[in-house]
């Protein structure tokens, strides 16, 4: 017996909005792994100085947005002094939103005193592994162009070696990883991480040596909001992780459900042919445009209806008017996004833009859910809009972040202060000819686009190639080779904390030894498989299935994740239900 | 193709980071090369950029199949491209109000922002979450307990699932919290399995890639491997 997908993605899809329509609170227990985490903000003495890196696009946001929201109120709540930055491109807006969370709910939190916000550079690890050393020379200024010597709290920092802990919210790569490698490793600081589940299992071998605590996934976050309730009880609450679990019960339900039901399925039909499955239906399945149609006219009736229950609130944003101080003493008048329960305020109004783009951003989530029902054009509009806007957005922000400050800034300084692009104190006043050589390394790249040229971008490939294998040798050597080795080995007798023979301890050391030792016998391609390295590899094996099968649950939860988050989108900012 | 540039290129820059993780004098030609490495990996999205034109524009006017699509992702590379290097709707910082740009590229209500949150954000989110479907439809149709080996890695899944999930509570609830059984409860069986087996599987993967990555790193520099540079 087949199931046909399609019922499969409805499932799924009630799992998810059933639970958020009528949502039942339902306790997390915290894990151990996000106690640690927690103490490592919670014993630092106050006053410390944390960084925090936002290695994340808006894909990761579902699970890693309450994650650093908690990281930022626990942080705030034993009044601990904030650098920020990011990896990714899209880390800008997430660096936006931080100093945003502190402006409203701690407002005794100073710009330039109490945080600072250093932004995005393009460069991955070698961003990292410059300021481990020479912080001014990437971050010359803040993401407001103002020089780090004329904020108290980067004037004296020259690099990051006295950052007392790193927090690094990431969703892949640069991110947890190259932030172990590249800092944490060798200056022997302290860092915790929040990542996305998928990537949990990749970051878990460091903990407990070289990371101090791990949250794994949504519900890593749903953990910590619940333990910040408990030791802080004044903090606001977050609660956006505790809400998305909710459905993440539910969809774990079906899911299991739903392999076990396969293997029911399976059994009983043995020996018959197994149903062709897989991917989505192609445009010459009738049953999809059918489905298309239908799926058009159920959204329609669910827009008037959410429009008669909401009183017309449907779609629509709303701004409040305020003022903001300038530097030279005037004021100018500012809008910021409130939410539709204070609409009926004296100084807030409706927002077109904001109202059409709630509505431009449904119709293109939309769009991409129709590719469940099959390709059609919806959804390739939608995908050739994706890949245009975000190759765009890419080149803004590398021209923003990283030409314009370490480029023109340094070859032209006088001309980039004159256009008012860069430079805006004046403080630089003679070009850096070193600058150059970057920028000759630049035309040779570019010249690639050229038939004549692609012999000598090559030269700017090696430049790129020969840099990233410099950096990467003693970095994963000593990170992932030798310390993952020195976390290897540990005592195999295990005594408890009275001294005596620990049982289950000395258990879990030796499955851990073996854990390790098995795949890598798997691994070992310079002799056969044969006799006792064989049959140590076939236990590899095992293990190797035990840490995909772990995955594999994992991914369920981060995927799920993002699937909430976008019903969140539709049912409360667009449908207002 | 003559690799011979290239490969100095390479190995020069190489060595120099290398020995710059031992020999601390050398510390500041390491930051500058990476200096501008950060530089070029910005001018690769200028690069990425660009190609992207190129080709879409041809798949334009050849009238190749899907070319609307193509004039689509153009339409939209401009227009984004436009606000962004533009800075079109952004007022000047209330830092630095005499200069015309210095205001975030991000700011609120500025036409880049407004794509950003209305457009990419909901593009970028709403494709990753399509693998929520069908790894629940995967789930179903090729998760089947064939083997040892597909069993385990079954078995391990669905420890997981239910140990973080409230299937956990309903199945093993009932075991005590503490004592030996205690562990057989499926949310400390899950975080058992994460910790122990799990992670030493992945830092059997994670030992065996760094090797991987140390000996990959020295072909490159010695000049031993040339593919980067489309040699052999």
């Amino acid at each position: 017996m087949d199931l046909d997908r399609r019922k499969v993605f409805a499932l799924v899809a009630l799992a998810v909005a059933v639970p958020l329509l009528f949502p039942v609170g339902i306790p997390e227990s915290v894990t151990p792994s996000t106690r640690s985490c927690f103490a490592a903000i919670e014993d630092l003495p106050e006053g410390s100085l944390l960084l925090v890196s936002f290695d994340y696009a808006p894909s990761g946001s579902a699970e890693l947005a309450p994650m650093a929201d908690a990281f930022l109120k626990h942080a705030a709540e034993k009044r601990h002094r904030l650098l920020f930055l990011a990896l990714w491109p899209e880390g800008a807006k997430f660096c936006r939103e931080a100093e945003a969370l502190l402006g409203e709910e701690y407002p005794a939190y100073e710009y330039g005193t109490d945080f600072v916000t250093l932004g995005y550079k393009a460069g991955l690890e070698s961003v990292i592994k410059v300021i481990t050393s020479d912080l001014r020379g990437t971050y010359a200024t803040d993401v407001r162009g103002v020089a780090l010597d004329d904020l108290p709290l980067t004037a004296d920092l020259t690099d990051i070696t006295p950052v007392d802990l790193i927090v690094s919210v990431s969703s892949g790569t640069p991110g947890t990883k190259e932030w172990v490698q590249y800092a944490a490793t060798p200056l022997d600081t302290d860092i915790i991480s929040g990542t996305v589940a998928v990537q949990a299992p990749i970051i878990a071998p460091y903990v407990p040596s070289q990371l101090n605590g791990l949250l794994w996934g949504l519900k890593g976050a749903a953990e910590y909001e619940t333990l910040l309730a408990e030791v802080h009880p004044d903090a606001v609450p977050g609660t956006a992780a505790i809400k998305r679990m909710q459905p993440q019960h539910a969809v774990h339900l079906v899911i299991v459900g739903l392999i076990v039901l396969g293997n029911v399925l399976a059994v009983r039909g043995r020996g018959r042919r197994e149903p062709a499955g897989g991917g989505p239906a192609t445009d010459d399945d009738t049953s999809g445009h059918r489905l298309l149609w239908g799926g058009l006219i159920v959204v329609a009736g669910v827009i008037a209806f959410a429009g008669v229950r909401s009183g017309g609130q449907v779609g629509t944003a709303y701004i409040r008017e305020t003022t903001e101080q300038v530097s030279d003493g005037s004021t100018r008048p500012a809008f910021e996004s409130v939410s539709r329960k204070e609409k009926d305020a004296a100084d807030v109004r409706l927002s077109p833009s904001r109202t059409l783009g709630l509505w431009v951003a449904a119709g293109l989530t939309l769009a991409v859910f129709s590719f469940l029902i099959g390709d059609n054009p919806a959804y390739r509009f939608s995908e050739s809009v994706f890949v245009g806007v975000s190759a765009a957005y890419w080149m803004t922000v590398g021209f923003w972040d990283e030409l314009v400050p370490n480029l023109f800034t340094r070859l032209a300084p006088r001309t980039v202060e004159a256009w008012g692009v860069g430079n805006f104190d004046g403080r630089i006043t003679d070009w850096d000819w070193t600058a150059l050589v970057p920028l000759a390394l630049s035309f040779l790249m570019l010249s690639r686009l050229l038939p004549a040229g692609r012999k000598v971008s090559t030269w700017a490939l090696a430049f790129f190639v020969g840099a990233t294998a410099g950096i990467k040798i003693v970095a994963y050597f000593e990170a992932d080779f030798v310390r993952q080795l020195g976390q290897t080995i540990t005592p195999l007798w295990v005594a408890g904390d009275n001294g005596a023979f620990d049982a289950g301890g000395t258990f879990t050391a030796w499955v851990a030894l073996f854990a390790v030792l098995t795949p890598l016998a798997y691994f070992y391609f310079s002799a056969g498989q044969r006799g006792v390295l064989g049959r140590v590899g076939r236990v590899g094996i095992v293990v190797l299935m035990t840490t995909f099968g772990a995955s594999f649950g994992l991914t369920v939860m981060g995927r799920v994740s993002l699937l909430i988050e976008r019903f969140e989108f539709l049912f409360r900012d667009w449908l207002a239900m | 193709m003559s690799t011979f540039v290239p490969r100095w290129i390479a190995g020069v820059t190489g060595f120099v980071l290398l020995l710059a993780w031992f020999v601390p004098a050398i510390t500041g030609w390491q930051d500058t090369a990476l200096r501008w490495f950060n530089i070029l990996a910005a001018v690769a999205f200028v690069l990425g950029g660009l190609n992207i034109v190129i080709t879409n524009v041809a798949g334009v006017r050849a009238r190749e199949p899907g070319w609307g699509y193509k004039a689509v992702t153009l339409v939209a590379f401009v227009v984004t491209l436009a606000c962004g290097l533009g800075k079109l709707g952004v007022r000047p910082s209330t830092t630095f109000p005499d200069a015309a740009y210095s205001g975030a590229y991000l700011q609120d209500g500025s036409p880049l922002w407004w794509q950003f949150e209305y457009v990419l954000t909901p593009l970028i989110s709403t494709m990753f979450s399509l693998l929520a479907f069908f790894v629940a439809s995967a789930a179903f149709r090729a998760f089947r307990a064939k083997g040892v080996d597909s069993v385990v890695l079954l078995g391990t899944a669905l420890v997981v699932m239910a140990g973080q999930s409230v299937l956990g509570g309903w199945l093993t609830g009932w075991l005590p919290e503490d004592g030996p059984l205690s562990v057989l409860r499926l949310e400390k069986l899950r975080e058992a399995v994460l910790t122990v087996p799990m992670a030493g599987g992945m830092r059997a993967i994670t030992i065996g890639v760094a090797l991987g990555v140390v000996a990959t790193s020295l072909k490159v520099l010695l000049g031993i491997d040339r593919s980067a540079y489309g040699g052999r």
